[in-house]
Order: structure tokens, then sequence, then C-alpha cells
């Protein structure tokens, strides 16, 4: 999740309240939001007394996360300026890694109704990205007038790729058309999501004509990874 | 009509208060001031304090001039990302995403600040590059001819690579070579060049020049050589590129 965070911003500030822990940060082309939410009740344990924020550079913490073994248990404190992350496995493993200062600016959610919400698993979503991104900039999500089908294009100069999702065929697991819109996004955001969709159960798109696309990640325990993407609009 | 706002030798303070105000709501700024810029990214400078003279486009982009020469000593492209800090200094940090350049210029002293906004933009006429045309003609097949399918970009060839390579409406492949500027008789010879390589590979294709205008020998050996020469206008094609560059938007457009 942190290696798909780490595509699509460099630093950014973690807020842990005793509600949760959350990121909300813009990608420096302003094209794309990354927005994560973890409860407390996703957490084995979380002790937070009080709202604390924490500056961290993504790609030294992905560096540092990818030291991490399956079923180790990670630990994450806050120590000073210090962020202190312990992997409990077969044994100890400790690593510090320094906070760094930003500004925090508070930013809002992308006022947006969506007409079109589709779920599908992570693992659906992260093929038919993998599918279209040999020959495509740009991805084009369309629905269908009768509401049970889900279009996805991949546009290159030349090239195109279509494939069809729908529930029928069970590549959708559910959607919700208001209108049959279409809209048009780059396709380097989306290969760098995918990376986070492997560890996600559903994925849901939702998006409406030439608007913004969110797509969310939900993972098992109870955590969300959001990511905004502004349309491109030929 | 322009708005500005000017402050003569403020402090850091309300200097760096009122650039922040500036860049937030995307004013032309630029300000004078006795600061060190630090430059890390594909490399790594650093200018000691000296005087400078520092510009913010709202386009995102720094540029920073010391007291001679034309050329900037330090700048960051558009789309950069702003934070101001004040401190002990005041810092003017601007950030790159890819490749990843930080720029950061450190203020002792601000001598002045000026910023406009509600600017008149003008117009600049710039004519657009062969990769622009050939990709908006990619876009846009029918300019070439009417049922002409392209199908590869730069198509590798022996002596060199096909702008455009495709299909007119009978099936027949077609090399379309372009140029940005009014062809001569060399580029003709040119796209003779591409048709004969195919031919070595058993591929009879037609040739098409693509030009703002053709020069009369060029006309002359086109005619002899049976090829094609399609007009284009390179002021309106850059015009429709930058009314489609207006069309992408920020996520911040949505707030």
């Amino acid at each position: 999740m942190v290696a798909s965070i780490e595509k699509i911003i460099d630093e950014g500030v973690f807020v842990a309240s005793p509600e949760g822990l959350s990121l909300r940060a813009l990608d420096t082309s302003r094209v794309a939001m990354v927005d994560l939410y973890y409860p407390q009740d996703s957490f084995k344990e979380y002790e937070v007394e009080e709202e604390t924020e924490f500056g961290v550079s993504f790609p030294l913490l992905s560096k540092v996360l990818r030291r991490a073994r399956k079923d180790d248990e990670l630990e994450l404190k806050i120590e000073g300026s210090y962020i202190e992350i312990i992997f409990h496995g077969r044994g100890t493993r400790r690593f510090r890694i320094p906070q760094i200062t930003l500004s925090y600016e508070k930013l809002p959610e992308p006022k947006i109704s969506y007409t079109v919400t589709a779920r599908l698993l992570g693992s659906t979503f992260r093929e038919v990205v993998r599918t279209i991104e040999p020959i495509a900039d740009a991805i084009v999500f369309e629905a269908d007038e009768g509401g049970d089908k889900l279009y996805v294009r991949g546009e290159g100069d030349i090239e195109k790729a279509e494939l069809i999702l729908s529930m029928e065929r069970g590549s959708l697991l559910d959607l919700e058309v208001e209108s049959p819109d279409k809209s048009m996004y780059t396709l380097e955001y989306f290969s760098e999501m995918i990376q986070a969709a492997q560890a996600a159960n559903i994925t849901v798109i939702r998006y409406s004509m030439d608007a913004p696309i969110r797509v969310d990640m939900e993972y098992q325990e109870g955590g969300r990874l959001t990511f905004y993407v502004s349309p491109r609009i030929e | 009509m322009a708005r500005t706002v000017i402050l003569n030798e403020p402090d850091l303070e309300e200097a760096g208060k009122t650039l922040q105000e500036l860049l937030d709501r995307g004013a032309w700024i630029s300000l004078y001031g006795s600061c060190m810029v630090e430059y890390e990214g594909r490399g790594y400078s650093k200018s000691t304090w000296g005087d400078k003279h520092i510009m913010i486009k709202p386009s995102g982009s720094i540029i920073i001039h010391g007291y001679k020469g034309f050329r900037p000593e330090n700048w960051q492209p558009d789309n950069s990302v702003f934070t101001v800090e004040t401190r002990e200094y005041l810092v003017i940090k601007s950030i790159r995403k890819k490749p990843r350049e930080t720029l950061n210029v450190i203020c002792r002293k601000i001598h002045g600040l000026m910023a406009l906004e509600e600017f008149e933009t003008g117009e600049f006429v710039m004519y657009v590059d062969e990769h622009e045309i050939r990709d908006y003609l990619i876009k846009n097949p029918e300019i070439i001819e009417q049922g002409f399918r392209p199908v590869k970009k730069e198509k590798p060839v022996e002596p060199g690579f096909i702008d455009i390579y495709g299909m007119d409406s009978s099936g027949v492949p077609v090399v379309v070579e372009i140029k940005r500027v009014k062809a001569s008789v060399e580029a003709v010879k040119q796209l003779e060049k591409y048709i004969l390589a195919l031919e070595k590979h058993g591929v009879k294709a037609r040739g098409i020049l693509v030009a703002p205008g053709f020069t009369e020998s060029a006309i002359k050996e086109a005619y002899r050589a049976r090829i094609k020469l399609v007009p284009i206008d390179p002021l309106e094609i850059r015009k429709r590129l930058s009314r489609r560059d207006l069309r992408r938007r920020r996520l911040t457009d949505y707030f």
C-alpha cells in the first residue's frame, strides 16, 4: 500500500487521532489525491492520547516496510522527531526514520456527485489495468444504458483496447448507474494504484461525466485507501 | 485591469505571509532579496548570499536571476509546488515531482516584493514542433486524407524513422513525412527513400508530405514521384492544442 502511495506522493502528513490514523495528500501536479483512513479498531492495539501529526517521506518509509516478512506484526511508534517501525515476527527488528517537517494543509474532499459506482475484486481491478497498460496512456470508463455493463477502454495514440465488465460474467460485484456516463483519466495513476489493490479485498470505482474518479481500496482489517484522479477532457 | 501588490522592504514575517497569500491566489510574483539558493535533484548546486531577483509565475514555475547575464541561475518548470516558511530566514521551497528536484531559496532580507493579479495574458505566437504536429495528425487523421488510418508513429526503416505510417481508404500503405516549415526538395527525397526502403521488403507504399508550404522544386519533384502534398497551418494547430491544454483540470478545481 505504501509502495503505491509512494509513487503518487513523496511526502505527507499522517494524523493520528484517538479515532484512527489518516493521511490526505495531493500529488505535486495536483491531479491526484491520496486519502488513507484506518479506524482505531482496525489495529490490534491502538494508543493515541491526543491528535498527533507526523510528516513522512514515503520513499524512506517504503524502503523500511519492504523489510517486512509475511505474518510479521508491525508496530509504529512516534518518538520525539523520529518514527520507530518495529516488526515482530521471528524476533524483533527495529527501524528509526526521521520525521520530516511539512506544513500541514488540511485538504477537503472533492465535491462530486457520482453517477456510476462499480464494485469489483481488487484482483480484477489490477488485471484490468495490467491488460490495457502496454498500449494505452489513457483509461476511459463508460457505463452502458442498460446499467449492467461497464466498458473500460485503453487509449493510446493509435492503439485501443476494450474490456467489458459485467455482473453477469462475474467481473463486477455490483454496478449502480444513474446515467450512462463516460469519463477519461491518465492511466499512469492507475498503474500506480494497482500495487495497493493487490492486498485489497474490494475496489470501488465512482465517477461521473468529466469529473474526478474516486477509487476506494477496502482492506480486510477495515482500513481504506482512496485515490482521486482529475479527468482528462479532450 | 491588473491589480498590483507592492511591499517595500517588508520584514521577513510580513513578506512570508503576503507571499503565501499571493501563491494561494495564483499571482504573478516578483521579488528582490538577499538570498542563498540550494538546488538538489539531478545534481546539487548552492549559491552563497547575494542579491537575487526571483520570479514565480502562476503556472508554477520559478526563475532566479543574479545581477548579470540573461540566463537564470536557477529555475524550476511549471507545476512545481511551493511552500513558504518564515523562521530565522524566509524559505521558499519549490518541489518538482518527476524527476524529483528541490529548490530552496533562503532569504535573509527582502528588498521589495511586487505581484500582479488579474493581469492581461496577451498572446505569444509560437509554432508547434514536428512531434506535436504528428500527434495532432494522428488524432485527426482526416487532415491528411479522408479515410486515412494511422498504424504506427516513428516506424523505423533503414534510412531513419517514418513520422506516421498508415493505410489509405483502399488499404494501401502510406508513408507520411511531416515538416514544420516550408518543405524543400530534400523533404521529398527523404520521403522517396522511405518508400524505396519499404519496397525492398515488398511493401508498395504511397507518400504524403505534410508541411505549411512547399518550394517550387519540391512541388516539381513531388509531381514526378507521385507524392501527395498536404498543406497545414501550424498556427491553427497550436491554437487547437492550447485550447486542449486549458481543459486539463486539477483536483483542486473540485474542492
